[in-house]
This record gives C-alpha cells, sequence and structure tokens, in this order.
C-alpha cells in the first residue's frame, strides 16, 4: 500500500514542479524518482546530507551547520521529514533562512486522523508500523488544522494545500466521518504549500546597517541518497 | 452638594472582549483613583456628596453640580465632547484632572471650566471649599480659584495657571478607598490597590497623576484596604453563597506598584499583618513586580498570603528607559523558573518599544526569548507605545509633531490605546515603520499561551498531586528509600512532596533525551509519563536502570493510546500537539510497556488499569463505535480498554 503511496506521491510532487523550482532543497524521507526527474531537467535537487541529524535539532542543538548558501533555493521540500523531527518549528526555522525570499515550500505529512490510524487506535492502540502515519521512528503527527499553522508559524504564507486520499472501508469512514465530525479520515496525507513570508519576526538583519552581511558559500550537489528516515 | 466622578472607563470596551484582563486598560484605574478621593473627601467634607459615574445618560439622572473628569492620555480624545455635552445638559462646571494634563497642562480644552495638575486630593478639597462660600460649584470664578495650587484655567484664550500643586506630605492618615463605585463596572474581578504614590513604571505614568513627591502608605492603610476589599466582595457576593474555599480564590486583591515588594522590610510586616488578620484564608494576591524582584524570599514571603497571579512588565532587554525596570533574558529565566517552581501564574507585558531607539533586534531578540517561553506565562500581552505625554517617546518627537498637528484637538490620542496597535498611533521611531510593528504585533498575537488558570483550579491540581502523590508513597515506598525519578514536567515530579521524608534524585527528558548523571543506585526508579517523552526509551531506561540497586523497583505510569478521549483527540489533533511543548513522544499500551520491561530483563510485579474518571460521558461514544465496527465487519473492539485513562506498571531489577 505504502510503496503505491511514495510512488503516485512522487509523480504528484513532479507535477506540481513550476519552471521557477530551479533550486530545490530537500530533506526527510528520499524520492528518488523526483530527484532522478529534476536533475535530468537541469535543476538543481540539493538534500540535506544524510549524516546530519537534523531530526534531533532542538532548542540545545539549534544549528545543522549546514554548508549551503543562504536565500538560495527556490523549494524547500520536506517530505515526511517533520515527523521525525522532536522539533519540527526548529528544523524549518532553521531550513527557511537556505529558501530565497521569493521561495516557496511543500510540506508532506501523514494525516494523524486517517481512518487507519482510528481503526489502529481502537483495535490494537497504537501499534507502530512499517510505514504511514504511526511509522516507528515518528515521533510528531499531524493533522490539516496543525500542519497549516505549523508552516504559517515558521515564516510561510498558505497558498494551497494537496490530499492524498486513501480511502479505506468507505461505509465504515462515511459514518464515522459524521460520527467523528472530522471530514479528514479518508486523507492519507497532506502537501501544504507555502510562500515564504519576510516580515517580522521572519527578518534578514543582513539589509540593515545594523548587522554584517552573512559570507556566501558555494552551493553543495548531493547525489542521491537515502535520508536517515527512509 | 453633588460631586459627579467621571473615569471615562467605558464598559462597551470591556464587554467586546470579556477575557481581557481589565487591569490592563488604563482607564480602569482612574476609577480606582477616584475610589480614594471619594474617601478622602467623605472624610474631610461630609457634605459633599460624590458618585462615580459611567456613562451619561447616568450623569443626567445623577443631576451633579460638578463633574469630575479624569483622563489619561489614551482616553483624552472624547474629554472636549463630553466637557461640551455635560455643560449643554446639565449646565454645571466641568473640572478635568489625571495624569494626561498633568504632563501636559497646555492641551487643556476650552470646554473644560479649569484643570487640575499633580494629585487630586487638596486642589480638589480647595476647589470644594471655595464653592460652598461661593453658594455652589457654578458660582465659582477663575478670580475665586486662580490661587489654588495646581489649578489652570483658560481665559479669553490665554492659559492661566497658579502655583505647583500641593501633595499630602504624607499618607498615614489616608482613608481606605471607597469601593462602591466598583460594584456597577463591568468585568470586575481584580481590586486594584496601590501601596505607594510614585511615577516608577510606565504604568504608573500614565494611570496616575504626576507625584512629585514619592510616598509609601501604611502597612496599617494597605492591610485595612484589603479588609475593605474582603468586605466589598462579601457584599457583592453574598447572593452567590459561595463556600470559604472559593471565596477566597474568587476575592482577589491586586497589587499594582513595584514598591509592595520593592520595600522588604515594610512589605514583611505586611504580610505579618495580613496573617495576624487571616487575610490570606480569604483572598488571594495578584501582584505587579519588577522582573529582577522575583527572588526566592520573596515568593516565599508572598506565598504565605496566598500570591496567586504575579504580572511582570519588560521591553526588549537591554532597553535603557528609565520608567522599566532593565531586564535581561538571564533575568527572565530565572524569574519564570521560580514562579514555575511556586506554582505562581504569570502574566506577562511586553513593551515592545519603549525607547525612541528601539531597535529592530533588540525587539527582535526578545519575541525569539518569548517565543521559546510563552508556555510559561499564563497570559501575555503586548503594547506598542506611541509618543505619549509623560513619556521620552514624547520628548523624541516633539520636532515633527509641532509640524504635523497645529491643534491638540487633531492629535490621534485615541490610537495610543495600550489594547490594539492603530494605524493612525504616532510613533518616535525614525527607522521602524508601522507596517513593521504590525508584523511585531501579528507575530506577537500569534504567540501561544496557556489558558488562564483560575486560583481555584491551580489549588486543587496541587491538592491532587499531593493525595496521589501521598498514596503513590503508602504503597510502593518504605521508610528511607531512596529515590530516581525521570522528569519530564516538573508539575508531575514527586519530590517537591516527598523530600523531607526521603531522599530523591532527578534526571530530567528534554527534547527526547535523557539528561542528568546517574546517582548511586537507589531503590526505586520512578516514571511518571516520562517514558513517553523519549525518543528511545528502550535506551534510555537501559541507561537509568544501572543506577537501581538489585531487588530494586521500577514503577512507571503512561497514558493508554486507547482511552476513548484520547482518540477523539486524535481525530481533532490540535496544533499544540505537533509542536515541540507537546510531550509525547511514543505511545504504548499495556502489552507494549510490559514487553518493553520485559526486554531489558526485568520482573513484572504487577499492572493496573485507571479508569476514567467520566466514564460514563464517554459510554454513548463508546458504544456508537462498537456497534459500527460490528456492523462493518471490523475487528471487535473491546470497550473496557477504551475507558482505561492511564496504565501503572510495577517491576523489579532481578
Amino acid at each position: 500500500m505504502y510503496e503505491k503511496y511514495r510512488e503516485q506521491m512522487s509523480a504528484k510532487l513532479q507535477s506540481m514542479l513550476k519552471p521557477e523550482h530551479q533550486k530545490i532543497l530537500w530533506v526527510g524521507d528520499a524520492i528518488p524518482q523526483l530527484e532522478a526527474h529534476c536533475i535530468a531537467e537541469g535543476r538543481e535537487f540539493v538534500s540535506v546530507p544524510s549524516d546530519i541529524p537534523w531530526p534531533e535539532i532542538s532548542r540545545e542543538r539549534p544549528s545543522l551547520n549546514l554548508d549551503l548558501p543562504e536565500k538560495h533555493f527556490d523549494l524547500l521540500l520536506v517530505n515526511h521529514a517533520l515527523e521525525q523531527a522532536i522539533d519540527p518549528e526548529r528544523l524549518l526555522l532553521y531550513l527557511r533562512k537556505y529558501v530565497q525570499p521569493e521561495g516557496m515550500c511543500f510540506l508532506v505529512a501523514f494525516n494523524i486522523g486517517h481512518i487507519s490510524t482510528v481503526v489502529n487506535l481502537l483495535t490494537e492502540g497504537w501499534s507502530y508500523q512499517a510505514d504511514g502515519a504511526l511509522r516507528e521512528n515518528h515521533v510528531r503527527y499531524f493533522s490539516n488544522e496543525s500542519l497549516r499553522y505549523l508552516m504559517e508559524q515558521v515564516g510561510f504564507d498558505f497558498v494551497d494545500e494537496v490530499v492524498y486520499q486513501m480511502v479505506q472501508n468507505p461505509a465504515l469512514t462515511k459514518q464515522l466521518v459524521q460520527v467523528m465530525k472530522n471530514p479528514y479520515l479518508g486523507i492519507l496525507s497532506f502537501i501544504m504549500i507555502g510562500r515564504k513570508v519576510n516580515t517580522f519576526p521572519f527578518i534578514d538583519f543582513e539589509e540593515d546597517t545594523e548587522k554584517k552581511a552573512p559570507q556566501r558559500r558555494v552551493p553543495h550537489r548531493s547525489e542521491p541518497s537515502a535520508s536517515p528516515g527512509s | 452638594m453633588k460631586l459627579g466622578l467621571l473615569p471615562l472607563f467605558i464598559p462597551e470596551q470591556a464587554l467586546q472582549n470579556p477575557e481581557a484582563l481589565v487591569f490592563s486598560r488604563l482607564s480602569f484605574f482612574s476609577a480606582i483613583l477616584l475610589s480614594e478621593l471619594k474617601a478622602f473627601l467623605g472624610h474631610k467634607l461630609p457634605d459633599v456628596h460624590c458618585q462615580t459615574l459611567l456613562t451619561l445618560p447616568e450623569v443626567l439622572k445623577y443631576q451633579p453640580d460638578v463633574v469630575l473628569i479624569l483622563s489619561n492620555s489614551c482616553d483624552f480624545a472624547g474629554v472636549a465632547d463630553w466637557a461640551d455635552n455635560l455643560k449643554a445638559a446639565l449646565m454645571c462646571p466641568v473640572w478635568l484632572a489625571g495624569s494626561h494634563i498633568s504632563h501636559l497642562p497646555q492641551s487643556l480644552p476650552d470646554t473644560v471650566d479649569l484643570g487640575i495638575l499633580g494629585e487630586l486630593e487638596l486642589p480638589v478639597l480647595q476647589l470644594l471649599t471655595l464653592a460652598f462660600q461661593a453658594g455652589g460649584a457654578h458660582a465659582l470664578t477663575p478670580q475665586m480659584y486662580r490661587k489654588v495650587p495646581g489649578v489652570i484655567y483658560q481665559q479669553q484664550g490665554r492659559m492661566y495657571s497658579g502655583a505647583p500643586a500641593q501633595e499630602l506630605p504624607e499618607l498615614r492618615a489616608f482613608p481606605t478607598p471607597d469601593l462602591s463605585a466598583f460594584q456597577v463596572l463591568p468585568a470586575y474581578f481584580s481590586a486594584a490597590l496601590r501601596t505607594a504614590r510614585v511615577n516608577d513604571s510606565i504604568f504608573a505614568q500614565m494611570a496616575f497623576p504626576l507625584t512629585r513627591k514619592p510616598r509609601l502608605y501604611s502597612v496599617d492603610y494597605i492591610c485595612d484596604s484589603m479588609v475593605n476589599i474582603v468586605h466589598h466582595y462579601q457584599r457583592y457576593l453574598s447572593q452567590c453563597r459561595l463556600s470559604p474555599q472559593v471565596f477566597r480564590q474568587v476575592c482577589s486583591v491586586f497589587i499594582t506598584d513595584y514598591q509592595f515588594v520593592l520595600q522588604q522590610k515594610r512589605l514583611a510586616l505586611i504580610v505579618e499583618k495580613m496573617r495576624a488578620l487571616y487575610l490570606h484564608h480569604v483572598c488571594f494576591l495578584t501582584v505587579h513586580m519588577p522582573v529582577r524582584a522575583v527572588t526566592e524570599e520573596t515568593l516565599l514571603l508572598l506565598k504565605s498570603v496566598n500570591l496567586q497571579k504575579v504580572i511582570l512588565s519588560f521591553g526588549p532587554f537591554e532597553h535603557q528607559e528609565p520608567l522599566l525596570p532593565p531586564c535581561t533574558a538571564a533575568d527572565l529565566d530565572r524569574a519564570l523558573a521560580l514562579l514555575k517552581r511556586f506554582r505562581v501564574g504569570v502574566i506577562g507585558h511586553f513593551f515592545v518599544n519603549p525607547e525612541a531607539k528601539t531597535s529592530r533586534q533588540q525587539i527582535f531578540s526578545t519575541y525569539v526569548y518569548l517565543k521559546a517561553n510563552s508556555f510559561l506565562f499564563e497570559s501575555l500581552s503586548h503594547t506598542v507605545l506611541g509618543a505619549t505625554p509623560g513619556l521620552s517617546l514624547w520628548e523624541a518627537t516633539a520636532a515633527q509633531r509641532k509640524q504635523r498637528y497645529s491643534h491638540w484637538q487633531q492629535y490621534p490620542w485615541a490610537s495610543l490605546s495600550w489594547e490594539k496597535l492603530s494605524p493612525a498611533l504616532p510613533l518616535a521611531h525614525k527607522h521602524l515603520d508601522k507596517s513593521f510593528f504590525q508584523s511585531v504585533e501579528k507575530a506577537l498575537n500569534m504567540l501561544p499561551t496557556k489558558p488562564f488558570v483560575p486560583p481555584s483550579h491551580q489549588e486543587v491540581i496541587l491538592q491532587n498531586q499531593a493525595e496521589l502523590v501521598k498514596a503513590f508513597a503508602e504503597t510502593y515506598l518504605f521508610p528511607e528509600a531512596r529515590i530516581l525519578e525521570l522528569v519530564v514536567d516538573d508539575t508531575l515530579a514527586l519530590k517537591p512532596f516527598l523530600k523531607d521524608y526521603h531522599e530523591i534524585h532527578q534526571m530530567h527528558v528534554k527534547h527526547g533525551q535523557l539528561h542528568g548523571s546517574l546517582p548511586q543506585p537507589v531503590d526505586v526508579l520512578v516514571l511518571v509519563a516520562s517514558v513517553q517523552s523519549l525518543r528511545d526509551p528502550e535506551k534510555a531506561l537501559k541507561h537509568a536502570l544501572m543506577g537501581l540497586k538489585p531487588g530494586g523497583v521500577i514503577y512507571l505510569s503512561v497514558l493508554n493510546p486507547m482511552f476513548i478521549g484520547f482518540i477523539a483527540q486524535v481525530l481533532k489533533w490540535p496544533a499544540r500537539q505537533s509542536l515541540t511543548g507537546y510531550q509525547v513522544l511514543k505511545w504504548f499500551t499495556d502489552t507494549t510497556l510490559i514487553n518493553l520491561l520485559l526486554g531489558l530483563g526485568l520482573e513484572l510485579i504487577h499492572f493496573k488499569h485507571v479508569p476514567a474518571s467520566n466514564i460514563e460521558q464517554w459510554r454513548p461514544t463508546v458504544e456508537k463505535l462498537a456497534k459500527q465496527f460490528e456492523q462493518f465487519g471490523m475487528q471487535r473492539i473491546s470497550q473496557y480498554a477504551l475507558y482505561v485513562q492511564e496504565i501503572n506498571v510495577l517491576a523489579r531489577k532481578p
């Protein structure tokens, strides 16, 4: 089930790429087909290296020391990384500095309220799975509301959202939607699309006389590789 | 003679936002000031009848012989019209006092007969005495009051003033405030009390008329005023038939000034007298404190008289504004940690731009701090200050103000309100514009804070926790047992309740990792909710078990993910549960928890299911779900498991 999901999600993301998304920074689960496609089209497709402990970024460990140029990428693609991060907000806040001022983000995350999770909880009580919202290495879980809130908290204006529908037990789902008053029971994951905000508190002091401009670094181009979370 | 006191406290303002804290509204304090004046005049001139009035119909009904308006700069915009309407309707003189006119006498509207600069009592006393001699306030002429100290007036387009205002030499014999007006004030829930007259904060500077000579109220005055407040509450709430326990958590005394805690000797005497009067059994305290004044000694003292809330006002770190006590991130860190430890609710107020030279970086660094620590505040409000008389921001804009506003009536007084940033707010910053402050306000409004916790709730939580710990100790501990607890949330820790009886060591769980060093082997290892906050529970437990003696026991308590209340929450999954502050990273059922412990080589002693206290509330949902699962041929649901809220497990190290 999830193999098909990964394939279709990759194709969906590919279809969502726009010509202006020439430089893409990606973090999270590997998307080999998309990566190959981007490279073939001459786009820059850079990953947060797998040996960087990005899921552990936190107040105590606030930096990943990435060797990447700031304000460089047109698109930040976060593919099921938020579920693995102890502090998803800090991870996004850290990565957004590498996105150019007009840049965008695609945040892909599983829906914790999918019918499969509800059935899992009711029958087995949060039994961890090989993939999906209850994947073994997940520590954070998202609903449509919380993903959108997170995106706004880290300085991306909501542009649009795309949902990946996977209906299981349609009759039961329909009944539960009414009982639980949750319209997202049939949605397996969300792609939240945002545009970078450049007003307070997401401001860059290098344009002020108050602070020196940061040094620009040479872009790092990665080879296709598996992410620590995949 | 009837004196109408008009505090310009606008009821609609409070009603629009019933959750807003009334004491953040400057106009509310005009009413407090008038309650002091009313008591003073009642003492000195018993023939003068005073009444605090809020609306025009109330004034018209009362038919006063003279009206005294109190205004700060935020509500000054309406003063001229109020005076005009009152004079047209009642043909009575209108006097103006308050912080605004004290700081900016030249703005006295021509519809007002006279203004009173600085403290009110002596000038008003002299004016009323003159009015008696003249046969009524309407008969007073400038020739009669021109020599009254502190009085200003206009005549033929020119402004005249007498000698500087006189102040009461000392406040020892000052009568306690007359609180009768408060009964009609909307959203009234906290009786405010000032314990000094000194302009030592932005709040005092804006809310109260200028005081030239700082003075302290006496210990007797302060305690008598508190008794007065309690009596007022008793009268006001008599029909509610509250139990003494509940009354104590409703009856609130809000201390507005810093001197209450800064005068340590006096504070000790106040606390002593409060305890002698048993005030701590009938009311609770909310105290405005400078951040650096939050010390263990002060909190110990204040907790003994039922301190429940503290208000901390601060500006951007490293600011130089003398009216705002200095405060760094380290100061706030220390104060917030102490207040959390003492279980005192914190109401924060951030003055975004106290100085004309406040920089973006200063605001940004303070914002970043507040964002990371917002969960430590019960509420967090903010004010973008405009160029307001009495503040250094006013002086900084002198040149541009003269160019832009040819008359005081044109100045956007109403935009100076502390509650919401107005597009018309006159700023004093050269490099920071309105759009920047709008984005600051938007960002600050998005900061998540905890909901306001009523003191009664705080107390119930504390009692429940004490009972739970007592039950735990009776069941699982033996005398002088040495304990190691892995703590994820200090409010769930056993240590504060057991430290007198046991040697307790703590290790903390932060960001999914275990922090701290292992003590010498202990008899009992306790994890209340903390095993769920570890990214790798097996690895962390293996490490912690090295600190447990052979034969020692481990006690774990986790939330049951099959509890129907939790499952209902999963379907909503509010935003806060996806962010860092949410502590649960891993979920365990009794099976997975027991398997984890057995995998670590431990022997299971027993496990216990703690049922939800509100089973009946969930029964219809559970039965409906079970029926639907059955109807659609799904696996059977164990209804029993859905009512279990918590799982407790006890195991032994061989």
